[in-house]
C-alpha cells in the first residue's frame, strides 16, 4: 500500500468509488451501501464484520433519511453536525480512507465533495478481561490485558488519571498495518528515551507484526544475546507500576502482553506481589527466587562436575551413599544428566502444549519417567533425579517465563563445560555469562544495574525490598527524577491520626 | 563481520572443551574409596601399607535406590595392603591389586603402627603431605600393635574402624591430631610430637571388638619415645591449650581439718597461657590457668551452695591443679625430654634473639627448664542440685 502513489479525493464521488473498489478488488466482506442524502447521492464504505451494522442504521441511515429527505444539496460539513455520532474524523486522501475502513471505522462519501468523514462505528467480538494466567498473584489486581488494544490502554488510564500519562501511536507492518503504542509519563521519563524507542519502532519494515514478540525481537540492543532484553507482561499495574519508575510501555493492538523497556536482569527475577505483600516477605521471597535461579542455571552441572571430577568435596557418608545409587549405572553422570534434563524440558513441553485434559495424563507419565521407575530401570540414580527434580522446581520460581527458559537452555552448554572440565568449566561457564550480561544494555541502561550505580539506594528494590515508605527515590535510568513520594511517609504513633 | 567474529568465538569456545574431552573423568563408581589408612612395618626394612577400602553394597541398591541398613554393617569395608620400599612403591602395588583408582580424599583416617613409629615417621608422613589427595583434616594415630590390626577391627556402632576413631577424635576430650597439625609440630621448633595412641579392645565372652585411645604417644624427631596413659594425656592436652573442658576430681579439706573426701568439678572455658623467663642462665616457664568451673559430684560436707564456701573449695582445686600440671610437666621432661607442650615457641616469642643462639641446645635446655604452675579457676555453678546430701 505505501508502494502506491497516494490519490487525493476528487469530487465526483463515482471516481473516488471507482477507485476504492479497485483497491477492494476481490474483498467479499466489503460493503458499498449507495443512498442519497437529500438530493445528493452519497456511498458509505465499510468491512462487514468490523462495524456495527446496528449503529449504521440507527445512527446514519435512518436520520439521514427522516431529516434530510426533504432539503436541497447539503454539504458534508453540515451533513456530520446533525449525524449523532460521537466522533469523525475528515478524510483527504485514499490511503487515510482505506486504514480507516480497515480499522473498522465507517467511511462516508459525497458527490461533490473533495474530502469524505470517517464515523468511528468499529465493533467486533473481543476478550473479556480475565485474569492474566502467566503472571498470577495471591495478592493484587485480578485484572490482565487483552487483544484489543483500546481496551488496554483505558485500563492503564484508569490507573494514571493524570494527562502526564502520555500514549504516542504509530502504524508499523506493511499489510497489518498494527497500531502500536508507546506510553510513557512525560516529567518522569528520560525524554532521550522515548525519543530512541520511537526511532527504533520507526525502523522496523515488515509484513507484520502479529505478537510483541516480534517487535521485540527487532527493537533489543543484542539481537544475538539469548537473555530477554524487554519486559513482557500482561498486567495492567505492573505497566502502571514501570511507568512510574520512569520506565516505558509499548502496547502492540492484537496481542495481550505488552512490553517495557528499559528492562535489568532484576526485573526479570521480580514479581509485582513483591510490592503487595509484606516487605520482609518480599525480600524473603526474592532471595529465595536469586537463590534457586542460580541454581535452575548450574544445579545439575554441579552435580556432574562433582561427582566426575571433585569427589573429595562430598561428604563421605554422602559419597557413599551415592556411590552405592550409581554403583549399577551404565552412563556417566554427564550423560545420565543430559538424559533427564531432556527428558525434563520434553515433559515440560509437552504439558505446555497439550489441552488440559491430556496434560494430567503427561504429569502421571512424567512423574514415572523421572521418578522411581527410572531408577528401578537402572538407568540414573537416585540424587540425580533428586538433582533434577530441584533445578525444575528451581526454574519454575522465576516469575518471567521469557528469563526462565534462557536459563533453562543454559543449563544444556553449562552441562557440557562441568562435564568435559569438571568446575574449571563451571567456572568458565559462569564467568563467561556474566562478562555477557555485563556487557549487555537495554536501550542503553546496562542490563546489571549494579555495574554502573555505585550508590546503594538503587539496590533498595534489587537485593531488598525496602518498605514503601522508604522508596523515596525512583531508580535511576538516565536524566532522574529523584524523589517519588513525600518525605517522612513512615507512619506510627503521632504520624497522622490521633488514635495512639 | 560482527557476526562471524562471534560465531567464530562461539566454535572456538565449543570445540576447546569438546577436544580435551573427559579424559580425566573418575565416575563414582570407579573409585575405590579409602576410609582409612594404616602403615606398619615389613621384614627388610619395606613398610607394609594397609587400607579400608570401601565396598559398595551390591544388593542394597536392587530394590529401587532404598538404602536398606542391614543391622550389621561391618562388611562394607574390606582391608587390603601391600608392602612396598616405601608409602608410594606400597601404594603403587596395592593400585595394581585394585579394579578401581584408590581414592584417598575420603581417607579419614592415618594409623602407624608401634614398631614403625619407633623406626621413625618422618619419612612415611611426606607421601601423605606431598600426595594430592589426602585430606589435611584427616586424623594421624599411632597404634598399639600393628595398624593393620586396628583396621581390621569390625566395629558395631559405627560404620567402620576408621570413622570409629574419627568420632572418638571428635568428642571433648578425645585429642585429634590431624595431618595439618602434625605438619605443623613436625616443623615446630621442639620438633617434639604428641599423637593419640590407639589400642584395641575386646569385650569378654562376646566376639566384640573396638578401638579406643589409651593415650597419647610422644615422639621426639619422628620417633616414638614414650607413651602416657590417662592423666599424663589430659594435662599435657590442658598446659597445650587443647582442652576446653574437663573434670578435675580434688582431695577437700574440711575446716576443722578432718578429711571431708573428694569433689569433682567440671572445668569450662580452660585457658592456658606459657609465660617464659630467662633470668640469668635459669630458664623458667610459668603454666598459667584460668578457667570456670561447676561442681559435678559433691562427695563432702561443704554445702556448695554458700558463696562464703567457694574461696576455700577454690583454694584447694587450684592447689590440685597446679601440682598436677607441674607434676606431669617434669614426668615428661624427665622420662622423654620431648617439649611436647610448645615451650619452645613460648622463649622463642618472649626471647627470638637468645633462641635463636640457643636454638640447637634445646635438648638439653629443656629437662632443666624449671615450671611454675598458678591456676585461677572460679567455681561459678553448684550445679543443678543444691542439697548436700551428706
Amino acid at each position: 500500500m505505501q508502494t502506491n502513489e497516494d490519490v487525493i479525493f476528487s469530487a465526483h464521488l463515482q471516481e473516488n468509488i471507482s477507485h476504492l473498489k479497485e483497491r477492494y478488488a476481490d474483498c467479499f466482506d466489503v460493503v458499498f451501501h449507495d443512498f442519497s442524502c437529500g438530493q445528493t447521492p452519497a456511498v458509505i464504505v465499510y468491512f462487514m464484520g468490523l462495524t456495527d451494522s446496528d449503529m449504521i442504521n440507527r445512527y446514519i441511515l435512518e436520520p439521514t433519511l427522516k431529516q434530510l429527505s426533504e432539503d436541497g444539496g447539503i454539504t458534508l460539513g453540515d451533513f456530520c453536525k446533525c449525524l449523532p455520532v460521537s466522533s469523525y474524523t475528515m478524510l483527504q486522501t485514499m490511503d487515510q480512507a482505506v486504514m480507516e475502513i480497515g480499522d473498522g471505522n465507517v467511511v462516508l462519501l459525497m458527490d461533490g465533495e473533495e474530502r469524505a468523514i470517517s464515523l468511528y462505528l468499529s465493533k467486533w467480538e473481543q476478550r473479556s478481561i480475565t485474569e492474566p494466567e502467566a503472571e498470577s498473584v495471591v495478592r493484587g489486581p485480578r485484572e490482565g490485558f487483552i487483544e484489543t488494544l483500546m481496551v488496554n490502554v483505558s485500563m492503564i488510564r484508569r490507573k494514571l488519571k493524570s494527562p502526564e500519562l502520555k500514549m504516542k501511536s504509530i502504524r508499523i507492518g506493511r499489510f497489518s498495518q498494527t497500531e502500536v503504542v508507546v506510553a510513557f509519563v512525560s516529567g518522569i521519563i528520560d525524554s532521550s528515551l522515548v525519543t530512541e524507542i520511537e526511532s527504533r519502532l520507526s525502523r522496523i519494515n515488515i509484513d507484520g507484526i502479529l505478537e510483541s514478540g516480534m517487535i521485540e525481537e527487532l527493537i533489543e540492543d543484542n539481537p544475538y544475546s539469548p537473555f530477554p532484553q524487554l519486559q513482557t507482561t500482561e498486567r495492567p499495574d505492573v505497566v502502571a507500576a514501570n511507568l512510574l519508575e520512569g520506565r516505558a510501555a509499548i502496547l502492540i493492538e492484537g496481542t495481550p502482553i505488552a512490553l517495557i523497556a528499559p528492562a535489568t536482569i532484576f526485573t526479570f527475577l521480580q514479581s509485582p506481589e513483591d510490592h503487595y505483600q509484606r516487605y520482609y516477605i518480599g525480600t524473603a521471597i526474592r532471595w529465595l527466587r536469586y537463590f534457586f535461579a542460580f541454581i535452575a542455571l548450574i544445579g545439575p552441572s554441579f552435580y556432574v562436575a562433582i561427582v566426575t571430577y571433585h569427589q573429595e568435596m562430598i561428604p563421605t557418608t554422602l559419597l557413599l551413599n551415592m556411590t552405592k545409587s550409581r554403583e549399577q549405572i551404565p552412563f556417566p553422570a554427564l550423560v545420565e544428566a543430559l538424559l533427564m534434563e531432556i527428558t525434563f524440558e520434553a515433559l515440560r513441553e509437552a504439558g505446555v502444549r497439550l489441552p488440559k485434559q491430556i496434560g494430567a495424563a503427561v504429569s502421571i507419565v512424567g512423574a514415572l519417567v523421572i521418578g522411581q521407575a527410572a531408577i528401578a530401570a537402572g538407568l540414573v540414580s537416585s540424587p540425580m533425579v533428586m538433582v533434577v527434580a530441584l533445578t525444575g522446581i528451581a526454574s519454575f520460581l522465576i516469575p518471567h517465563f521469557a528469563f526462565g527458559i534462557t536459563v533453562r537452555l543454559l543449563r544444556f552448554p553449562m552441562m557440557l563445560l562441568a562435564g568435559f572440565l569438571g568446575f574449571f568449566g563451571l567456572m568458565m561457564g559462569i564467568t563467561l555469562i556474566l562478562t555477557h550480561l555485563f556487557a549487555l544494555r537495554s536501550f542503553g541502561v546496562p542490563y546489571v544495574t549494579m555495574s554502573t550505580v555505585s550508590s546503594l539506594s538503587q539496590l533498595k528494590d534489587i537485593l531488598v525490598r525496602v518498605p514503601t515508605w522508604k522508596m523515596n527515590t525512583r531508580p535511576r535510568i538516565g536524566v532522574w527524577n529523584r524523589y517519588r513520594q513525600g518525605a517522612n511517609q513512615r507512619p506510627g504513633p503521632g504520624r497522622g491520626g490521633r488514635r495512639r | 563481520m560482527k557476526s562471524a567474529r562471534l560465531a567464530a568465538a562461539v566454535l572456538l569456545f565449543t570445540i576447546i572443551p569438546l577436544v580435551t574431552g573427559c579424559w580425566d573423568r573418575t565416575e563414582v563408581n570407579d573409585l575405590a574409596l579409602i576410609m582409612g589408612a594404616g602403615m606398619d612395618t615389613a621384614p627388610n626394612g619395606k613398610v607394609e601399607l594397609s587400607v579400608q577400602v570401601y565396598t559398595p553394597n551390591q544388593t542394597s541398591t536392587s530394590g529401587g535406590g532404598e538404602m536398606t541398613n542391614s543391622g550389621n554393617e561391618g562388611d562394607m569395608v574390606i582391608v587390603k595392603s601391600a608392602v612396598g620400599t616405601d608409602l608410594a612403591d606400597a601404594a603403587q602395588r596395592l593400585q595394581e591389586e585394585m579394579p578401581r583408582k584408590v581414592f584417598w580424599g575420603h581417607s579419614e583416617v592415618f594409623i602407624v603402627g608401634e614398631e614403625l613409629a619407633k623406626r621413625g615417621i618422618m619419612d612415611q608422613v611426606d607421601f601423605l603431605f606431598r600426595h594430592p589427595q589426602p585430606r589435611e583434616h584427616a586424623y594421624f594415630f599411632i597404634s598399639k600393635g600393628r595398624a593393620k590390626s586396628i583396621l581390621s577391627i569390625n566395629t558395631r556402632m559405627e560404620r567402620d574402624s576408621a570413622e570409629t576413631l574419627r568420632e572418638l577424635t571428635v568428642l571433648a576430650g578425645g585429642m585429634g591430631v590431624t595431618l595439618k597439625d602434625l605438619g605443623g609440630m613436625l616443623a615446630g621448633r621442639s620438633k617434639a610430637i604428641i599423637v593419640p595412641l590407639i589400642g584395641k579392645k575386646e569385650e569378654a565372652g562376646q566376639s566384640n571388638a573396638y578401638p579406643y585411645i589409651n593415650g597419647a604417644a610422644v615422639l621426639m624427631k619422628g620417633k616414638m619415645e614414650g607413651e602416657y596413659q590417662g592423666e599424663v594425656k589430659r594435662y599435657v592436652q590442658i598446659i597445650r591449650n587443647e582442652l576446653e573442658s574437663t573434670t578435675v576430681t580434688f582431695p577437700v579439706q574440711e575446716s576443722r581439718g578432718e578429711d571431708g573426701g573428694v569433689m569433682s568439678v567440671r572445668l569450662i572455658k580452660c585457658h592456658t597461657k606459657l609465660i617464659p623467663l630467662i633470668r640469668r642462665n635459669q630458664w623458667s616457664v610459668m603454666i598459667r590457668i584460668e578457667g570456670e568451673a561447676s561442681v559435678l559430684q559433691n562427695e563432702t560436707h561443704v554445702n556448695v551452695m554458700l558463696p562464703q564456701e567457694m574461696p576455700r573449695l577454690e583454694q584447694q582445686l587450684n592447689k590440685e591443679i597446679e601440682s598436677k600440671v607441674k607434676e606431669n610437666f617434669r614426668k615428661i621432661q624427665d622420662e622423654t625430654g620431648a617439649d611436647v607442650f610448645g615451650t619452645a615457641d613460648a622463649f622463642w616469642h618472649k626471647y627470638p634473639a637468645r633462641w635463636t643462639k640457643e636454638q640447637a641446645r634445646w635438648d638439653e635446655i629443656f629437662p632443666e627448664i624449671s615450671v611454675y604452675a598458678h591456676s585461677g579457676v572460679h567455681i561459678i555453678s553448684p550445679g543443678f542440685s543444691g542439697k548436700t546430701f551428706k
